[in-house]
């Protein structure tokens, strides 16, 4: 009897993994929490068990048992980072597909993880802890300003605050404690040096969980709005032979020092003098991954299904090659001329665009209705060339062929998308991370002249409607829909 | 017919379909597989652009941008101004009201804000679709709210009523 992975995950991620999944003769499982009935991974997937939410871990793993499930893959956010649910994996005598549960609590940890990277001799930010009940201003003083304060238990902005001066320092530890407490269960923070205008760098690598490892390069990531990133690149633009050597050789360190078994991101802010700064490391298969697996043509969820399966086989052992440039912009269903807010709804038609180095790792399809119950993410585009601006060239020509339309308000970000791919700075590769905010924060709709016209004259000649003419029509004579005894001309259907 | 396309809050205005039509009128629409509307002109050069139009809400596709926005008709101007001030004083995604700004009675301008709302751990402001009237508040602070759940009655200036 063949094999059978659960994805304990939804919509794109796990319609990704799914195709390794078959691709390898493997049975594929999912599971379909409340809100997600019309989700594509439901449509692909072998077989669909309903559990009440994709953290519930007594009922993923019920489902796994259920469906004799062998292999439990968990995606990226959701369970991917938690130690409790590899346990509890483990503990039904199923295999977890990632890292081991103490390499998770340890490298999971911020503070944990940075204290690996001093013993690895990898450089970080002056940091601090903030000791209970002891001298935070002394330790800020340590760390030097401007610095940052944040939450160990959690990221994605949450406990964070930047303090400029010393005055202001316990007002923003309060607040910042108290935050931490509401979004993680845990009000413990740490200080942080801040670098102005960082890039952020992450290097992906792969490691056979007994000190073995490598890695498969670097992605620059700086490209975010508040700490949610929109466009990642392989490899990252200018930087020097030394500072990416440097960056590898810190990835692997760390790697092969903690044992670490499969795919992870270890990300680090760059200054403008080329000096690294480990952050923290993500134990789990990222987002971003598409831009790695087309320089290095490696199926990364291939390999972490191989070691799985066999942990005795070597898998990924040696560095692949890397050719070309592969940039991936997020598509979510928000406005950014709108402060971002989310634009729900049903999308009536798809068209994803198809071509030489296209790659489209998509969430959703056409007839169905997008909530604002789970991430706004719709789908990734990924494209890859021969080199950097080539790559640029053809993430115009994608965006430019992609129509996501639908009706009751929604949208999505693609124009801003495709404004970037325009400026000046995105197509030098000059950019921080605190670029979109500064530059992209007033983004605004303009439809000229001329597009109003063909919209004008589209509309009259009744396109665009459910009963839309089938046959050519001139300008001059229109051809009277069949449907027109039905509806008054210009009324809205 | 003309109207007002309003995408992303920003108004923009349509030509009537005659002035459309007049000038492109040596152009052919034809209609392609894959959903996409091509006018070809005589000179042999095309353009091509896909819509979707469903109860009062335009989608359109043109020159490698997609505009979302609601369609207005300029005949229908009345009906259609309350029908939009009532899509943009209703919740559109579960949220909590953390503060309400103004009181029964108070007259607004287009743009001002009615009613700040926490949603999806960020916040968004309500503003006044239109110069009128509040007339009736009726969400209080703090309360939770579901998609579809009005906040407040509102008058738009020259008598259409929203609610």
């Amino acid at each position: 009897m063949k094999q059978k992975v659960l994805v304990a995950n939804r919509a794109e991620i796990a319609c990704r993994i799914f195709q390794t999944c078959r691709e390898m003769g493997l049975g594929t499982v999912a599971i379909a929490a409340p809100g997600d009935e019309e989700a594509r991974h439901l449509t692909y997937a072998d077989e669909v068990h309903r559990v009440p939410g994709y953290l519930d871990i007594p009922a993923i793993i019920e489902v796994a048992k259920r469906s004799r499930a062998q292999l439990i893959h968990p995606g990226y956010g959701f369970l991917s980072e938690r130690p409790a649910f590899v346990k509890a994996v483990e503990k039904a005598g199923l295999i977890f597909v990632g890292p081991r549960a103490d390499t998770m609590e340890l490298m999971g940890g911020k503070i944990s993880a940075k204290e690996i990277a001093a013993r690895e001799k990898v450089p970080t930010l002056p940091w601090a802890k903030v000791p209970a009940g002891g001298d935070i201003k002394a330790a800020a003083k340590q760390v030097g300003f401007p610095l940052l304060l944040k939450a160990s238990a959690g990221g994605g902005g949450k406990g964070m605050r930047r303090v400029d001066r010393l005055q202001d320092l316990e007002a923003a530890a309060e607040s910042a404690s108290a935050e931490a407490v509401s979004a993680f269960g845990d009000g413990t923070l740490f200080l942080e040096r801040l670098v102005e205008k960082p890039r952020h760098i992450e290097v992906q690598v792969f490691g056979d969980g007994k000190g073995g490892g490598i890695h498969l390069y670097d992605r620059e990531c700086s490209l975010q709005r508040r700490h949610q990133k929109v466009w990642e690149e392989a490899t990252a633009p200018h930087l020097t032979g030394a500072t990416r050597e440097g960056l590898y050789e810190a990835a692997i360190r760390l790697v092969r020092g903690v044992k670490y078994r499969s795919a992870g991101t270890l990300e680090f802010l760059v200054d403008a003098d080329g000096k690294f700064y480990f952050l923290e490391m993500n134990t789990r298969l990222q987002v971003e991954h598409p831009v790695t697996e087309c320089v290095t043509g490696v199926d990364l969820v291939w390999a972490q299904l191989a070691q799985a399966q066999d942990t005795e086989e070597a898998i990924l052992t040696d560095v692949p090659a890397a050719r070309g440039h592969a940039i991936e912009v997020r598509l979510y269903a928000e406005d950014p001329a709108q402060g971002f807010i989310p634009t729900p709804g049903r999308i009536e038609k798809l068209r994803w665009p198809t071509g030489p180095g296209i790659r489209v790792d998509s969430g959703i399809e056409e007839g169905q209705t997008v909530g604002t119950q789970f991430d706004s993410m719709i789908g990734k585009l990924i494209v890859f060339a021969q080199n950097r601006d080539h790559a640029l060239a053809r993430l115009r020509y994608s965006l430019d062929e992609t129509v996501i339309l639908g009706s009751a308000g929604f949208g999505t970000n693609q124009n801003y998308l495709r404004a970037l791919a325009d400026h000046s700075s995105v197509k030098e590769g000059r950019v921080d991370t605190g670029f979109l905010e500064r530059e992209f924060g007033n983004f605004a709709p303009s439809l000229s002249e001329e597009e109003l016209r063909l919209i004008a004259a589209a509309r009259a000649g009744g396109f665009g409607k459910a009963c839309a003419p089938a046959a050519a029509v001139s300008g001059k004579a229109a051809i009277p829909s069949p449907w027109s005894a039905f509806y008054k001309p210009g009324s809205s259907a | 017919m003309s109207g007002i396309y309003k995408v992303s809050g920003k108004k923009f205005a349509l030509p009537t379909s005659q002035e459309a039509s007049r000038s492109l009128s040596e152009a052919r629409w034809v209609v392609r597989p894959g959903g996409w509307l091509v006018l070809e002109f005589p000179d042999g050069t095309r353009r091509r652009l896909a819509l979707h139009e469903a109860r009062g809400q335009l989608a359109v596709a043109i020159n490698g941008r997609l505009y979302s926005g609601v369609i207005n008709e300029e005949s229908r101007h009345r009906g259609t101004e309350k029908a939009e001030a009532d899509a943009d004083l209703t919740a559109q995604f579960p949220g909590k009201v953390r503060k309400v700004l103004v009181s029964a009675g108070a007259k607004v301008a287009e743009g001002d804000s009615l009613v700040l709302v926490e949603a999806m751990k960020m916040e968004f402001t309500i503003k006044a679709p239109a110069d009128g009237k509040v007339t009736k508040i009726l969400v209080t602070e703090g309360q939770q709210l579901s998609p579809g759940d009005r906040f407040l009655d509102f008058e738009v200036n020259g008598g259409a009523s929203g609610g």
